[in-house]
């Protein structure tokens, strides 16, 4: 198992795109562009579902979410970048050793199951829908609240871990 | 200098460095208390932009506050992180483009604050004049080169990475928010050209 995992996650040869000496210093910009997108944006989203800046219909606000989305892509392509083939990453180690090696790696992408999980559960509870209808003043129901708050732990939770990967590398 | 030496190896600066906990804390809030200026701040500007044209501006305002607590989160861990290693700051010429990056920025953000949602007409017809959309964009462009400078911080002395790594940057975020706007076009047409001299009132619509 280790050793088809080692093999398959070795398989994206990023090394040639890595070995450019700006190449990693230019994705590490655009995995922080990235991250305040998408943390700005759904936090943004939840802030509101909250009960900050309760004049702002949520049905409108929804149509910055795409902007959360690209900035959640950006740090995926990046992420993926630092992590998968061999001299990818700093250590020349292989994808498979960093991640079961790094507490703090295994932490975040953790988490980050943990935020998509919890959107999964905005949409099957039908929050997602109550809260379109939210207009000017309304308060959102009290799961949503739940929601919004696991939302915004969970994604601070990942920019933490994501900070101490060098740590547990 | 003399001081910054007698900074650098002071017992506070030795205790941090010397500790993994203590030194990641500050790290860990810089990148927090970014995320919530910058990521904040960002969105206002994507709406002043055109980007979900239908949000009103002036319930935006109360999102001001957050984004000063990202501020001064960022100035806090900031000002501990350079004690700890003044002498590699301040001989980073890096170093100063990101510090004269935040003052622009924070003075852009002021006067975005002034300018669009000191207008009290907002409240009425969210007119966006081209002045604030050319602020707004001046503002996330300067976001994109003050995070750029600050990565590339860490590269310090590595010979020809700063620069290019910059350049890169530079072209790249820039058409990638242009590729944002093309497709945003494309796809919805809700958010209408940067150009455009105003928004129209939601009655219109």
């Amino acid at each position: 198992m280790a050793s088809f995992l080692r093999y398959w996650l070795r398989w994206p040869s990023l090394e040639i795109i890595m070995a450019v000496p700006w190449a990693w210093p230019l994705a590490e910009t655009f995995h922080f562009i990235g991250l305040c997108l998408l943390v700005g944006i759904v936090g943004m989203f939840d802030l509101r579902v909250l009960g900050i800046a309760k004049d702002l219909p949520l049905a409108s606000l929804k149509r910055l979410l795409p902007w959360g989305v690209f900035g959640f892509v950006l740090c995926l392509v990046t992420g993926l970048l630092f992590v998968l083939g061999i001299g990818a990453n700093l250590y020349n180690d292989n994808a498979y050793d960093v991640i079961a090696r790094d507490p703090y790696l295994q932490l975040k992408l953790l988490f980050i199951v943990f935020a998509g999980l919890n959107l999964l559960a905005f949409y099957l509870t039908g929050m997602a829908r109550r809260v379109d209808t939210l207009g000017k003043g309304d308060d959102a129901p009290l799961l949503a609240k739940v929601i919004a708050a696991s939302s915004l732990f969970f994604w601070m939770g990942v920019i933490v871990f994501g900070r101490l990967i060098p740590e547990g590398l | 200098m003399e001081f910054l030496t007698w900074l650098e190896h002071s017992g506070f600066a030795m205790t941090i460095k010397g500790s993994t906990v203590l030194y990641e804390l500050p790290l860990v809030f810089h990148a927090i208390g970014m995320a919530i200026l910058v990521g904040f701040s960002t969105a206002v500007y994507l709406r002043i932009l055109g980007v979900a044209s239908s949000v009103p501006l002036a319930p935006l305002e109360r999102f001001f506050p957050v984004m000063y607590a990202g501020f001064w989160i960022n100035a806090a861990s900031g000002v501990l992180l350079f004690s700890l290693y003044p002498i590699k700051a301040v001989t980073n010429p890096v170093f100063f483009i990101k510090m004269g990056g935040v003052v622009l920025a924070v003075v852009c953000l002021r006067r975005i604050k002034h300018q669009v949602f000191g207008n009290r007409a907002i409240h009425d017809t969210r007119v966006v004049a081209p002045a604030d959309k050319v602020l707004a964009g001046t503002a996330l462009f300067v976001w994109l080169a003050t995070i750029t400078a600050g990565r590339l911080m860490a590269y310090h002395g590595i010979a020809g990475v700063e620069w290019s790594a910059a350049f890169a940057v530079s072209v790249v975020a820039v058409t990638l928010v242009l590729a944002g706007f093309a497709a945003a076009r494309i796809l919805g047409g809700s958010s209408p050209s940067p150009l455009d001299v105003h928004d129209l009132p939601v009655t219109e619509r």
